[in-house]
């Protein structure tokens, strides 16, 4: 295909550029050119062309203080995310046509644009201004949710991301001090004597704070149910993807990722399972769904890449679709805690049928897309011979299943009826706005589509490994996994063993610093004040006494004043001002 | 166990109930759930026979390891997980984050 534009122009800058210029303009319009940018921005990527397989094309290069800069790099592992990514920015745009305000439609075509840019940097300085970019428009969408717990989980969401900007920042200054140019390209992790890299464990943490290791997690808890319906959905798609997009690039095979994969799929499970605000739970879900993405990293082979990249293209779909069916739940309901919900399809039919395909399609129900992607991620771990990691994959879809698959649609659609108007005297609520429903929709379509129709997504996957999706042990043992849980989460349910949802804020690790570290910092500034006020204190009074003590000999009531009355220094003035007056008309 | 207590959720009345209230839904479900958890766990068996279960290790021989799995695994999250709430759980406003205490 021909480029129109400059290949020198990422299309990345295409969508930050119009993000930019749309904040001016009435919604109609925004949302017009919005659909445009994102319209030509995929056009343009398009147009470079689908690289094959070991292929990189490179564009908008140039040299800076002697650094070479790559804006644009083209290859199949770069593509598929750029690919998604547009997908996403498509799906934003039109899920909040009615609800996004000003400043969302702007910042989140900014996000969209980094995360493409990002995505698509060739170096890492390149990546590092997109990164920030990230960071800085994304927090816009969480302070968008309004309010001041929103106001303040942005901050603490800002101090997180732009900490990572730091560690990247630094971590790139080691790398190029060790000589080694920008390129982004695979790190090394020890060196040939066997130290660690510290250039490239900078950077492991940079990217691990974004894809929410454990540990680093909580911003992403804190901060995305606080967005509001169409932020959230905005959120949900780029910052975590485009770590791992660089994860795969730059430490794939490293064992540690196994093992923090593992943890990631696992622990989120448990919290999702006592979370009461449903839209928490899908932020611990796409902790745990992120999970298996590293561990896939980790394991490295070509399968379990192609799995990453494949898990992250359809998460993106039914993640956003799962967050837009929760939007449209807020928007009609005002709430997502799930105290607060049921009973909700029998008015809003529409979005529980495209909730439930989401759920259907992150459990990894065969035909949905979910299946023919996390499936290659067991298959790598289980072809590798690693059982440990082999059953936690295994433990942790049952978990998704439990969280997402089950909890969101079953509290929010079923459950108990919450909206009976001859109880709350008032009728039901409505089904989500249109646009909200063409969104859903054509997400719904995606994730069906793909489980369907897998070849189409596995012709975008970034290297060559054989692998088909649907055999007959493939099905039937994922079948067995699924069905047995359901059977479980009846059982459970039959027997009152289920736990009822109760209103309440589930400590995570981020207590630690909201907390006991909160308390520390404001002890730490309480003394510092107090050592200050009393240092000045005693400067003042010092000042004082010196002043006082002054007064007290140079005052006109002084020991020295009483010698040095005024009558004479006025007299000194005056025989001055006279010798002064004769000594001119003299020389005169 | 306390947390088990539903809270208050007067019964809906009758005729706003939907077809998924309805107690012969329900029976349908259980029948067609029960029924699809043994025609999984026989497709397990009927594979294995055919030699077509491809396991990679050797607790995976079995051929229904995977509905063991499945089953085990969804009932620790919940049954464990629940008990998480007496160390984790506080009050819905703990960090009264919608306060704006501090500033």
């Amino acid at each position: 295909m021909t480029q129109l534009l400059p290949a020198a122009l990422s299309p990345g800058l295409i969508l930050m550029i119009v993000g930019v210029l749309i904040v001016g303009l009435p919604q109609a319009f925004r949302n017009m050119v919005s659909l445009a940018a994102v319209a030509i921005g995929f056009v343009h990527l398009v147009a470079y062309g689908m690289p094959g397989f070991g292929e990189t094309t490179l564009f908008a290069q140039s040299s800076i203080a002697g650094f070479d800069l790559i804006g644009v790099r083209i290859d199949k592992l770069s593509m598929i995310f750029a690919i998604i990514f547009h997908i996403a920015a498509l799906m934003n745009v039109i899920y909040g046509w009615r609800h996004a305000t000003r400043l969302e439609s702007s910042m989140g075509l900014i996000y969209a644009g980094a995360a493409i840019g990002g995505a698509l940097a060739g170096d890492l300085l390149t990546l590092f201004v997109y990164w920030e970019a990230a960071a800085l428009s994304s927090v816009f969408i969480v302070w968008a949710g309004g309010g001041h717990g929103a106001f303040k989980a942005g901050m603490r969401y800002l101090v997180i991301q732009v900490l990572s900007g730091l560690l990247l920042l630094a971590g790139i200054a080691l790398h190029v001090g060790q000589g080694n140019g920008l390129a982004f390209e695979a790190f090394t992790w020890r060196f040939e004597d066997g130290g660690l890299n510290l250039a490239a464990v900078l950077i492991l943490i940079s990217f691990g704070i974004k894809a929410a290791f454990p540990f680093m997690h909580t911003w992403l808890q804190d901060s995305y149910p606080k967005a509001s319906a169409v932020g959230a959905v905005m959120l949900s798609a780029f910052t975590t993807k485009l770590a791992v997009y660089t994860l795969a690039r730059g430490f794939a095979g490293l064992d540690l990722l196994i093992y923090i994969g593992c943890t990631m799929t696992a622990f989120p499970v448990f919290f999702a399972l006592i979370e009461n605000d449903l839209r928490k739970v899908l932020a611990y879900s796409l902790n745990n769904q992120v999970g298996f993405m590293v561990a896939a990293i980790g394991i490295g082979t070509p399968l379990a890449l192609n799995g990453a990249a494949a898990h992250a293209f359809v998460h993106i779909i039914y993640k956003a679709l799962l967050f837009m069916s929760m939007g449209a739940v807020l928007i009609r309901v005002g709430t997502t805690k799930a105290t607060e919900l049921g009973g909700l399809h029998k008015s809003m039919p529409w979005t529980t049928i495209f909730c439930l395909i989401g759920a259907m399609s992150i459990s990894a129900f065969p035909l949905f897309s979910g299946f023919v992607a996390k499936s290659m991620i067991t298959m790598a771990a289980a072809k590798e011979h690693i059982l440990f990691a082999y059953l936690i994959l295994l433990f942790a879809s049952a978990g998704v299943l439990e969280h997402s698959g089950i909890k969101i649609p079953y509290f929010a659609f079923f459950a108990h009826d919450q909206f009976s108007p001859s109880h709350t005297g008032k009728p039901r609520p409505k089904d989500a706005p249109m646009p909200m429903l063409i969104a859903m929709g054509l997400a719904a379509f995606l994730c069906i589509g793909i489980g369907v129709q897998p070849q189409y997504l596995f012709a975008l996957l970034p290297f060559e490994a054989k692998y088909v999706a649907y055999t007959a042990d493939h099905v039937v043992t994922q079948l067995q996994l699924l069905m047995f849980a359901i059977l479980a989460f009846a059982l459970l349910v039959k027997f009152k063993l289920y736990p009822a949802e109760i209103r309440s804020t589930n400590l995570d690790v981020d207590w630690f610093w909201r907390v006991p570290g909160r308390k520390v910092l404001m002890a730490t500034v309480h003394s510092t004040a107090t050592v200050w006020r009393r240092l000045w204190g005693l400067l003042t009074s010092a000042c004082g006494v010196s002043l006082y003590r002054l007064y007290a000999t140079h005052g006109p009531e002084g020991r020295i004043a009483r010698v040095w009355p005024v009558g004479y220094t006025a007299l000194t003035t005056a025989v001055v001002l006279g010798v002064v007056l004769l000594a001119v008309f003299i020389s005169q | 166990m306390t947390d088990h207590v539903e809270t208050d959720h007067p019964e809906v009345p009758e005729h706003e109930k939907s077809i998924w209230e309805k107690p012969g839904t329900l029976k349908v479900i259980w029948v067609f759930l029960i029924a699809s958890c043994g025609a999984a766990a026989l497709g397990g068996f009927i594979l294995a026979a055919q030699d077509k279960m491809h396991p990679h290790f050797t607790i995976d021989q079995f051929p229904a390891f995977y509905a063991v799995v499945g089953f085990v695994s969804f009932s620790f999250i919940v049954l464990a997980g629940q008990h998480l709430r007496k160390i984790l759980m506080r009050d819905e406003n703990y960090y009264n984050d919608d306060e704006g205490e501090e500033t």
